[in-house]
C-alpha cells in the first residue's frame, strides 16, 4: 500500500487513496494533523506529536520541534542521554513512522512504500535528507513531490475541469513556496516555482516575542534572564503561538507567560502586529515577482490563488494576498490537508493509477544549476568564481542543456569544473553538488571545453563534458555519496531509533492528556496550580489500578477540567 | 500567409485561433510519450505549443479580467457581505488603499518625475536644486505609494520603471537613488544573476557613497592618503611633506578596482604625481579621468539599452504607458521597411526568422511618439538585425557567407572611422553600436539589402550549427597581414591570442577580412566562419 504523507515544519499529515478519493487517516488521538515534535528523555522513553509539543513547555532540553529547518545539513539536536545527538533526518525518521503506526491501526495493514511532498525550494542535500528520513523509518520512499504539486493536485482534481494558471501560495511553519499551475486534458504542468526556505509562520512568532516581551516589564525581563536558554526559547514560543492565533480571530490578544509562579501578560492588538510583521509581508512579495515573471503570467491572467499552509490563516497574511493580486483567494481547500491529500492522489496514480483517469505532471527545475568561470574584464584583469548558469530555474524538466567554455590560459592541462545549484552571482555564495576534472590537450588558451547538463523528473543532474579537440568525453552523474559511504552508519542510526521506547498506541490519549496537565501546571500559580497538581495525582492513581473503563472516564473528566481552565482546546 | 508552420506540424494540427485546441493537442502528443527517455523530443513539443500559443496570443487582444470593484474590497475588509474566506473579516472598515483601476491618473506623476530628471529630454549632470529635490522626492513618495497600492506584477513594473529611470538620469538623481534603495529594499537583491541591473547599477553607487564617507573618517587607515590624493597640483618633492606611499597606492588600488568612478573626487594631478612620478606633469590626465567617468555611464547605458534579455528599457506598466501602448500595424510595418526594405510582412518574418520577431515583438511595448525612445526602439530593432546576420555566417552557403564578411568589413572599418576602436572590437561580441551609424543612409541601404537577401534565403532562421572557434590561418595570410598591421610575428601571436590592446585586436580582425576577401575561394572554411 502506497501512501501520501506532508512532513511539515509545524503540522504533518498522512493520507491514502481508497475508493475513488483521498483520505486523511486520523492519529491515536482522532486528529488528522500531527505536530511534528519529538521528545526523548533520559530512559529513553520517547513521544511524538502533540504530547511532545506539550512536553516543550515543561522538558525543552528533551524536546525538539520544527527541525525541518535543519534537514539537509549537519545540525543536530541532543536529546535524551546527552550522549545521543540526533539530526534532523533521524527526528523526521520518528515523526514518520508514528503516522506509519497510524495508518496500520486505521486500516490494518502497514505501509511500506510512500510519497513524500518537500518544499518546492528544497536544494539537493534538503531532498535526499527527507527521503533518507523514509528509509530510516521502514518506508521506500517512490517519490519526492513538492507541496505546492500536491495542492495544487488537490486543489485541481475536485471538479476535472480545465483550469488556466493558478498559483498555489504556501505558507507553511518553517518555509514559503510559490508556484504557479496550469491544468487541462489530464496535464498538471507547473510553470514556475519560487520560495523562501527561511520564511514561515516561526518567524511571524518571532516577531510577535520580540513586540510583546518588552512590554511585559522588568520583573518578567529579570525571571526570563534567569532560565536557560532553551526554556526560555520554549515559554516565549508558546505564548506567541497562543497569542498569534488569537490575533486571527480578534483585534485584541494576550500574550502571556508564568515566570517562577508568576503569571505576565500583555495586551498586543492587530494594528501593531501587523506593523511589526511588515518586513517579513514585505519578503513575500519577492518570490511571488520571480515566480510570475519567470514563466511570464501576470496577475490578470491568474484564474485563482490558493492558499496552502496554516500560516495563511492570519488576517495581515490575507490582506497582503488580496492587495498583491487586486482580488480574494480561493478558499475551497483547506490549508492544513491539501498537500497530504495531494500527496495521497500521487500515491494512488503511482499505484498502478486505480480509479484515476490517466495524468501526467510536468514539473520545473526550481534552481538554476551551472559551473565555475572565469572572466576577463576590460581591463583584462581576471574575475574567479563567477557562476555560469546552464539551465536556468523554471525550465520544463527533463531538460537537456549544452554549454561551451573556453581554456583560460594557454597549456592548461585540465579544466576543474565545480557543478552549482542556487541563483548567487559568485559560486561561493551557491551550493557545491559535486566536481568534475577535464583533461585538456596542450595548446593556447580558448580550447573548447563543452559541457551538458541533464536534469530529469525525477531530480537525478548528469553532467556531461566534450572536448571537441581530443575527442575525449567524460561523465559525472550527481548521486548521493552520502548513502553510499556511510551504509554502515545508516544502520547503526536505525538501530538507535529502534531502541527507543514508544508508548503503546491504547495509551497515546493518556499520555497526551499527562503532558498537557504538565504543561498548564507550570503555566498557572497559585490555587489553580496546586489544584492541575492535584488531579494530576488523581490520574495517575487511576491508570495505575489499571482498570480500563475507570480510566476512560476518568480521562473524560479530567480532559473536561483542563479545557473550562484553558477556556479554549489545546489545539 | 504561407504553408506549412513550424508549431502546427509538431502538434499535428492545422493552424487555429483555438488555444484549447493547441492544449488538448499538446496533451495527447505528452502522453504518447516518455520525456525521460526523448528529452529533446518533450523540448521540441514544449516549444511547439508555447510558439502556437504566443502566435494566437499576437494575433487578438488580451483581455484582462477586471480586479475587484472598490466597493467589493471595502465590504469584505468591513466585514460585510458573502466574502469568501469569510470569518476572519475584520470589524472596522480598514482606511485600505484600493489599487485603482487602469485610469490615467489626473496627475501625470510619472512625467513630471522624468522632466525632472531630464529637464528638455535631454541628458545632464547637472546636479537639483535644493527645491528640485525636494519636489522629486514628493513625486517618487507618490509614485511608491502607488506602487504599494497595486498589484504585485504592476508594482514590481513600477519599481523596474523608476529604477531605468533613477539609474540613466544618474548622478543628477544622487540624491533620490539613496530613498528608493532603502524604501524597496534594492540592497536586499545584490549577487544575485537575476538581479536588475539598473538596481545592481545604483547599489553599486550608493555603495560608492558610503565607502566615501567611511574615508571621510578621520580614524579611517586611508584617512589621511585621501585627504593628501584631495589636495590641488602636483605633490611636492620635499622628503618630509606627503603621506605614506604604500597607503596611497593601496587606497588607487582599491578605488580603481571597486568604484572607478570616485576617482574623480581626487585631485587629478596629484594622483599623477604619485602613480608616474618620474613623467613631466600632465594636465591633460585630469581630463582623461573625466572622461573615464563619462565613458562608464555611457557605457552603462548603451548596455542596458542593447541588453537582449527582455527587460531592458522595461515596458512601462499600463498605468504609465502612454496612451498608444501598443504599436499600430502601420508603425511595425514602418520598422520592417527600414530594416528590410518594402515588401516584407510581419507574418513573412514571423516564418522565416521566429527569433528576430520575437526580439522585435518585445520592442512594441516602446511609446514611440517620443523621438528619443523611438530612435533607442529602432536602435534595438537594428542591433537585433545585425546581430542575426553575423550569426547566419554559421550556417550561410559560400556566396552569402562572403557577402557577410564583406558587410561585417563595411561595418567595422566605419566604426573605426569615427576613432571607436572599443567598439570595433567588440562589435559580434556585444551589441553596442554606435546609433549614428542608423544615420548613414549608404550604409544602411546596402544593410537593408543584404538583410533581405538573407531573408529570402531563409538564413536568417535559427539553427543549430555552431560556429567554430578555432582556425589556422594560411601563411601568406600572416605574412600580409603582419605588414599591414606593422609588426613582427611575435607580436602578432600575442594579438592573435586576444591579449593585444583594443585598438590591435580592432585592426587585426578589420586585417584579417581584407585579406580573407581578397581570394575567398582559397581560404579554409573554418576561417571565414570563425566568428
Amino acid at each position: 500500500m502506497l501512501i501520501g504523507i506532508d512532513l511539515g515544519t509545524t503540522n504533518s499529515a498522512v493520507a491514502v487513496w481508497r475508493d475513488g478519493a483521498a483520505e486523511l487517516v486520523d492519529n491515536a488521538l482522532g486528529n488528522p494533523l500531527t505536530p511534528s515534535a519529538v521528545s526523548v528523555d533520559a530512559s529513553g522513553q520517547s513521544w511524538v506529536g502533540q504530547a511532545a509539543l506539550d512536553r516543550m513547555a515543561t522538558q525543552p532540553g528533551q524536546t525538539a520541534t520544527s527541525f525541518k529547518r535543519y534537514i539537509g545539513t549537519e545540525h543536530t539536536t541532543a536529546l535524551g542521554s546527552k550522549k545521543a545527538k540526533w539530526r534532523a533526518e533521524d527526528l523526521s525518521a520518528m515523526v514518520l513512522r508514528a503516522l506509519v503506526d497510524d495508518v496500520e491501526a486505521a486500516l490494518g495493514e502497514r505501509p511500506s512504500a510512500a510519497v513524500i511532498t518537500v518544499p518546492a525550494y528544497f536544494n539537493d542535500k534538503q531532498r535526499k535528507a527527507t527521503r533518507r528520513a523514509g528509509e530510516l523509518a521502514g518506508l521506500e520512499v517512490r517519490r519526492l513531490i513538492n507541496e505546492p504539486t500536491a495542492a495544487a493536485l488537490a486543489f485541481g482534481l475536485q471538479d476535472r475541469g480545465d483550469r488556466e494558471p493558478f498559483l498555489v501560495f504556501d505558507l507553511g511553519g518553517g518555509t514559503f513556496d510559490v508556484s504557479i499551475v496550469e491544468m487541462f486534458d489530464g496535464i498538471v504542468e507547473v510553470r514556475a516555482s519560487a520560495g523562501d526556505n527561511r520564511l514561515g509562520g516561526d518567524d511571524f512568532n518571532t516577531a510577535l516575542i520580540k513586540l510583546a516581551r518588552p512590554m511585559l516589564g522588568s520583573e518578567a525581563e529579570r525571571a526570563l534572564q534567569h532560565l536557560p536558554a532553551d526554556k526560555r526559547e520554549a515559554l516565549l514560543t508558546i505564548a506567541a503561538e497562543k497569542c498569534r492565533r488569537a490575533l486571527s480571530d480578534q483585534g485584541l490578544a494576550t500574550f502571556a507567560v508564568t515566570l517562577d509562579g508568576q503569571p505576565f501578560s500583555a495586551e498586543v492588538s492587530a494594528e501593531e502586529f501587523e506593523t511589526a510583521c511588515a518586513p517579513l509581508i514585505a519578503r513575500l512579495r519577492e518570490p511571488v515577482v520571480r515566480a510570475m515573471r519567470d514563466c511570464g503570467v501576470s496577475s490578470e491572467d491568474l484564474s485563482d490563488i490558493v492558499l496552502v499552509g496554516g500560516a495563511t490563516r492570519m488576517p495581515v497574511v490575507k490582506k497582503a494576498i488580496t492587495r498583491m493580486f487586486g482580488r480574494f483567494p480561493n478558499a475551497n481547500v483547506h490549508p492544513d490537508h491539501a498537500v497530504a491529500l495531494g500527496a495521497a492522489s500521487m500515491a494512488g496514480l503511482l499505484d498502478s493509477g486505480v480509479g484515476l483517469e490517466e495524468i501526467r505532471i510536468s514539473d520545473v527545475a526550481p534552481f538554476t544549476m551551472g559551473v565555475n568561470v572565469a572572466e576577463r574584464d576590460q581591463t583584462g584583469r581576471i574575475h574567479d568564481g563567477l557562476f555560469s548558469p546552464i539551465i536556468q530555474r523554471n525550465t520544463p524538466v527533463p531538460v537537456s542543456r549544452e554549454h561551451s567554455y573556453g581554456t583560460m590560459h594557454a597549456n592548461q592541462p585540465s579544466v576543474q569544473m565545480g557543478i552549482y545549484q542556487g541563483e548567487a552571482r559568485l559560486v561561493r555564495d551557491n551550493v557545491l553538488l559535486g566536481q568534475i576534472d577535464i583533461p585538456v590537450p596542450k595548446g593556447p588558451a580558448g580550447i573548447e571545453v563543452r559541457v551538458r547538463f541533464t536534469y530529469d523528473s525525477s531530480g537525478l543532474l548528469e553532467v556531461d563534458a566534450f572536448v571537441p579537440e581530443s575527442g575525449l568525453q567524460k561523465n559525472l552523474v550527481i548521486a548521493d555519496d552520502d548513502d553510499r559511504k556511510d551504509q554502515a552508519r545508516f544502520e547503526q542510526r536505525r538501530a538507535e531509533l529502534a531502541k527507543l521506547k514508544v508508548h503503546p498506541r491504547d495509551e497515546a490519549e493518556n499520555v497526551a492528556l499527562m503532558a498537557r496537565a504538565e504543561r498548564m501546571y507550570e503555566s498557572f500559580s497559585g490555587q489553580v496550580r496546586d489544584y492541575i497538581g492535584q488531579m494530576i495525582l488523581n490520574f495517575q492513581a487511576v491508570i495505575d489500578a489499571q482498570e480500563p473503563r475507570a480510566i476512560a472516564e476518568a480521562r473524560e473528566r479530567f480532559a473536561q477540567a483542563l479545557d473550562e481552565l484553558e477556556g479554549s482546546s489545546p489545539l | 500567409m504561407s504553408a506549412p508552420r513550424f508549431p502546427w506540424d509538431v502538434l499535428g494540427i492545422a493552424p487555429t485561433d483555438d488555444r484549447k485546441a493547441v492544449r488538448s493537442a499538446y496533451a495527447e502528443r505528452l502522453k504518447a510519450i516518455d520525456p525521460d527517455q526523448d528529452i529533446a523530443g518533450y523540448s521540441r513539443l514544449r516549444d511547439a505549443r508555447d510558439e502556437a500559443l504566443w502566435l494566437i496570443r499576437e494575433g487578438q487582444a488580451t483581455g484582462a479580467h477586471a480586479a475587484p470593484s472598490e466597493s467589493d474590497l471595502n465590504d469584505w475588509f468591513a466585514g460585510g457581505g458573502d466574502a469568501p474566506g469569510a470569518g476572519e473579516a475584520q470589524p472596522d472598515a480598514a482606511a485600505e488603499p484600493v489599487p485603482p483601476p487602469d485610469n490615467k491618473p489626473a496627475d501625470d506623476k510619472p512625467g513630471r518625475f522624468i522632466e525632472l530628471l531630464f529637464p528638455g529630454h535631454e541628458f545632464t549632470p547637472e546636479p537639483l536644486t535644493r527645491e528640485e529635490y525636494e519636489a522629486g522626492a514628493d513625486l517618487m513618495r507618490g509614485i511608491m505609494a502607488d506602487a504599494q497600492a497595486a498589484t504585485v506584477d504592476r508594482q514590481g513594473g513600477i519599481e523596474d520603471w523608476l529604477a531605468h529611470y533613477l539609474a540613466s538620469s544618474w548622478p543628477r538623481s544622487g540624491p533620490l537613488v539613496e530613498d528608493a534603495v532603502a524604501a524597496f529594499g534594492w540592497d536586499r537583491d545584490t549577487g544575485r544573476i537575476d538581479e536588475h541591473a539598473a538596481v545592481a547599477f545604483l547599489n553599486a553607487r550608493l555603495n560608492a557613497l558610503a565607502f566615501l564617507r567611511q574615508l571621510d573618517q578621520p580614524d579611517h587607515e586611508w584617512h589621511a592618503a585621501y585627504v593628501e590624493l584631495r589636495k590641488p597640483g602636483p605633490r611636492s618633492r620635499l622628503p618630509w611633506k606627503g603621506a605614506d606611499i604604500r597607503r596611497i597606492t593601496d587606497l588607487l588600488v582599491f578605488i580603481r578596482e571597486n568604484y572607478p568612478e570616485l576617482e574623480e573626487y581626487l585631485d587629478g594631478p596629484r594622483v599623477a604625481s604619485y602613480t608616474q612620478p618620474d613623467e613631466v606633469e600632465n594636465p591633460w590626465k585630469w581630463v582623461g579621468i573625466t572622461v573615464v567617468v563619462l565613458i562608464f555611464v555611457a557605457r552603462f547605458m548603451a548596455s542596458m539599452a542593447s541588453d537582449t534579455p527582455p527587460g531592458s528599457t522595461p515596458p512601462l506598466p499600463d498605468y504609465y504607458a502612454a496612451a498608444q501602448p501598443v504599436w499600430t500595424t502601420e508603425q511595425k510595418q514602418d520598422l520592417l521597411d527600414e530594416l528590410f526594405g518594402p515588401g516584407v510582412d510581419y507574418g513573412a518574418l514571423a516564418h522565416d526568422a521566429p527569433d528576430l520577431y520575437a526580439s522585435i515583438g518585445r520592442l512594441g511595448a516602446i511609446d514611440i511618439t517620443q523621438d528619443q525612445f523611438r530612435d533607442d526602439a529602432y536602435g534595438m530593432a537594428h542591433n537585433s538585425l545585425r546581430l542575426a546576420i553575423l550569426r547566419a555566417a554559421a550556417h550561410a552557403p559560400f556566396e552569402e557567407l562572403v557577402a557577410i564578411r564583406q558587410y561585417e568589413l563595411d561595418l567595422l572599418r566605419w566604426v573605426r572611422a569615427q576613432g571607436n576602436s572599443q567598439d570595433c572590437r567588440d562589435i559580434g561580441r556585444w551589441l553596442s553600436y554606435p546609433q549614428e551609424i542608423d544615420r548613414d543612409a549608404d550604409f544602411t541601404a546596402q544593410e537593408r539589402v543584404l538583410a533581405r537577401r538573407l531573408l529570402d534565403a531563409g538564413l536568417l532562421e535559427p539553427d543549430e550549427t555552431p560556429s567554430p572557434t578555432q582556425a589556422s590561418i594560411p601563411g601568406e595570410v600572416v605574412q600580409a597581414m603582419m605588414n599591414a598591421l606593422g609588426v613582427d610575428r611575435a607580436r602578432f601571436d600575442v594579438i592573435a591570442a586576444g591579449n593585444g590592446s583594443v585598438s590591435d585586436s580592432c585592426n587585426f580582425r578589420i586585417a584579417l577580412l581584407e585579406e580573407m576577401l581578397r581570394r575567398p575561394g582559397n581560404m579554409p572554411p573554418e576561417l571565414l566562419r570563425l566568428r
